[in-house]
């Protein structure tokens, strides 16, 4: 325990200390808080915001016009109710005989709109006319606006009453009050952790293969082995390796729920979706944890392996190549399900299986409930097959680690999980 | 008592690299372990060491089996490796606790070991700075820094210029007078015949000679005669019956069968009239029992 303990402790000291560690920290650091910030500065800057104001605060300074030709009689010459709700427009209405010259002046200014209000086959029509969509007032509420006027018309001519007409008409005020999780809305936060983990268990991964290749090419394995034993080289040098990620992914997630705190705009969507992270709760980012300490574990016993078995630093992308095409695989089968609606059983399966379930898991426990029976088969699963995994990585480790020439094949690694080291 | 091998084979393949190899080193001092290269000389140590399995056979110390636990030993390997981008007193100290010492003893050691070698300027500095007889001293250092009791070098002077091999021997006696037992492969002869009192000679994975230096030596007899004259003793050797003959820039080597035969040839260089500048008697050095008997085995 003791030498695992100063391995670990050198290993970790070492690489803290090295340049591209703190290069690389710094660079994720500002990347968090620039995702945390950026969407604020979007919402705030002019032409955005949600939708309900956005056509309240749209072009205040450019007065723009906007024609009706109502062939219907449908407004009554009354445009008040458009100009109370689209403030920054100037309704004017105009007959059938000036449409084409209003159509030619819209071509000529894209700050003029033109609305011609008919009915066919007993339906009415809406003709918008505009040079750029986004220039003018969101057309859904405009459309409910000129529908619910066409409706209070006919109620009217019906000899309906006026104060039953409105209630016809009124919007009723809906209240979502969702009482298990979201998962529409911790869709992009679940996306987001996946990545997170798939990217920290590569980079920390092949960390652990580098550190163990470059003690092999500069000969200095040779020494360490002399001084203890091989299988507490390996599991000081990953578990050192792991520390220093988790490390940093506390540092991130630190960063990132402050700057979330201080900074993120609420209601903010991505392609209609909102992010929400009101899932991130403490048993769930317990568990996050502790996937990527077992998820990373059980790669980087195997890009240890990767890196004990080259001669030369330069061989090192080609010897990992296998785990990265594993971790890249098992992550897309984890991935693709829990993004796909009515993905069925396939995410709980993933969830489960320990190559995937490091990606998949997380995922699941943003997105919907997991029951504690998944939950604990997925961590058994997983413990095991770390243990089996460990096993035999330290037993190749030990023997591949003195092998410098040719390159190992699959029948020597074979060959090693048989030595008594 | 000490280091017992004890029928230690090892194969790779269908290539035996190690045959049947015995040996012991039953009090302090130095063992010398020769072999051409690829004799087998380092399978022969990392098997010692319990790094590389061994295919039978037994490496005991004090009749336990040697473990990291079971022996403190420290290793000079022949491709020195260091930290290249690490500290080298980081670097020391890490090697030092590993091999079981506290914090405040691989100070004090690594402090004792940086001056004796002249190399405390370098501490904080990283091993890829230092010069290559620089790192060999940091890489000796790292063999010893935490007092073992078994000690092996593998061509520890390889690479050194002639100060630094006599501050590394100076530091060999230091080693000798702490009652330390050494292993020590080399090709350098010199130093073997300096400091061993036993040797091996492997060649092939095979023991080819192995015992007491100044007993083998001494079965070879005194059959080596050197002269230094100002003239060509070529023919008056041939008259004696003496056929191998080597002349180079500083006189004639010969190999004589008895003592007679040497003073047979002094008379006839006397009476020749050559002017005679040494006169040697010998037995053969390390070197030339060596390259005897790796040439007889090729």
């Amino acid at each position: 325990m003791r030498e695992f303990l100063i391995v670990l402790a050198y290993t970790f000291s070492e690489n803290i200390r090295k340049k591209t560690f703190i290069v690389s920290i710094i660079i994720t650091l500002i990347l968090t808080v620039a995702m945390m910030i950026i969407p604020g500065l979007i919402t705030n800057s002019p032409g955005s915001g949600t939708p309900d104001d956005n056509d309240q605060k749209n072009h205040s300074t450019v007065i723009q016009n906007f024609y009706v030709v109502d062939t219907i009689d449908m407004l009554k010459n009354d445009t008040g109710f458009l100009s109370k709700t689209f403030t920054d427009y100037n309704f004017k209405m105009k007959t059938s005989s000036d449409v084409i010259s209003l159509i030619d002046r819209i071509k000529a200014d894209e700050n003029t709109f033109l609305l011609v209000l008919g009915e066919r086959e007993g339906k009415p029509t809406f003709e918008y006319y505009f040079m750029s969509y986004e220039a003018g007032p969101d057309f859904n509420i405009l459309e409910q606006k000129l529908k619910d006027k066409y409706a209070s018309n006919i109620l009217d001519s019906a000899g309906v009453d006026a104060s039953i007409a409105a209630k016809v008409t009124s919007i009723p005020d809906v209240s979502l009050n969702e009482l298990g999780k979201g998962q529409l809305k911790s869709r992009i936060s679940s996306m987001l952790i996946m990545f997170i983990l798939i990217i920290a268990i590569y980079y920390f991964g092949y960390g652990v293969a580098m550190s163990v290749a470059s003690e092999k090419t500069s000969r200095v394995m040779e020494t360490l082995i002399t001084s203890t034993r091989p299988s507490r080289i390996i599991m000081g040098k990953t578990v050192a390796m792991g520390l220093l990620g988790l490390s940093q992914m506390v540092l991130i997630f630190l960063v990132a729920v402050i700057t979330y705190k201080l900074f993120f705009p609420k209601n903010f969507r991505i392609f209609g979706q909102s992010i929400d992270f009101a899932a991130f709760s403490p048993l769930v980012i317990v568990m996050i944890m502790l996937y990527f300490v077992l998820g990373y574990f059980l790669y980087a016993m195997l890009y240890a392996v990767a890196g004990a078995s080259v001669s030369k630093s330069e061989d090192i992308n080609t010897s990992i190549m296998p785990i990265s095409m594993l971790s890249i695989l098992a992550f897309y089968i984890a991935y693709v399900p829990a993004i796909m609606p009515n993905s069925g059983n396939i995410t709980t399966v993933t969830s489960i299986i320990p190559f995937t379930s490091p990606f998949s898991m997380p995922g699941r426990l943003l997105m919907s409930n997991v029951s504690s029976l998944e939950l604990t088969a997925s961590i058994t699963l997983l413990i095991a097959t770390i243990v089996l995994f460990s096993w035999v990585s330290i037993k190749i480790y030990s023997a591949a680690i003195l092998n410098y020439g040719n390159r190992l094949k699959l029948s020597d690694f074979i060959e090693m999980t048989k030595s008594k080291h | 008592m000490g280091l017992q091998i004890e029928h230690v084979n090892k194969s790779y393949g269908d290539k035996k690299v190690v045959n049947d190899l015995s040996f012991s080193i039953n009090e302090p001092g130095v063992f010398g372990l020769l072999g051409t290269n690829g004799a087998g000389k380092t399978t022969t140590i990392r098997m010692i060491l319990g790094i590389l399995e061994k295919d039978g056979g037994r490496a005991d110390w004090n009749s336990k089996e040697i473990t990291r636990e079971n022996v403190r030993f420290g290793y000079l390997p022949e491709e020195r490796g260091l930290y290249p981008k690490a500290k080298i007193s980081d670097q020391l100290l890490y090697f030092a606790k590993l091999r079981g010492m506290s914090s405040k003893d691989a100070k004090a050691s690594l402090g004792y070991w940086l001056d004796r070698l002249k190399v405390s300027e370098y501490a904080q500095k990283s091993a890829e700075k230092l010069s290559k007889g620089n790192q060999q001293k940091i890489q000796l250092i790292s063999a010893i820094i935490h007092n073992p009791v078994l000690i092996i070098l593998d061509e520890p002077f390889s690479g050194l210029d002639p100060v630094n091999i006599d501050l590394f021997k100076s530091v060999m006696k230091e080693l000798l007078e702490k009652e330390k037992y050494i292993i020590m492969a080399s090709h350098q002869m010199q130093a073997i015949e300096e400091y061993c009192r036993e040797i091996l000679i492997l060649d092939e994975g095979k023991t080819i000679l192995s015992g007491n230096l100044k007993e083998i030596k001494h079965s070879y007899g005194r059959t080596n005669l050197f002269i230094d004259c100002d003239g060509d003793i070529a023919d008056f050797a041939r008259e004696e019956g003496i056929d191998k003959i080597t002349s180079t820039a500083s006189g004639f080597g010969l190999k004589i069968s008895a003592d007679n035969q040497a003073y047979r040839l002094l008379d006839k260089v006397i009476k020749a009239g050559l002017r005679l500048d040494k006169f040697e008697i010998r037995e053969p050095s390390l070197h030339e029992i060596f390259v005897e008997l790796a040439g007889e085995y090729k």
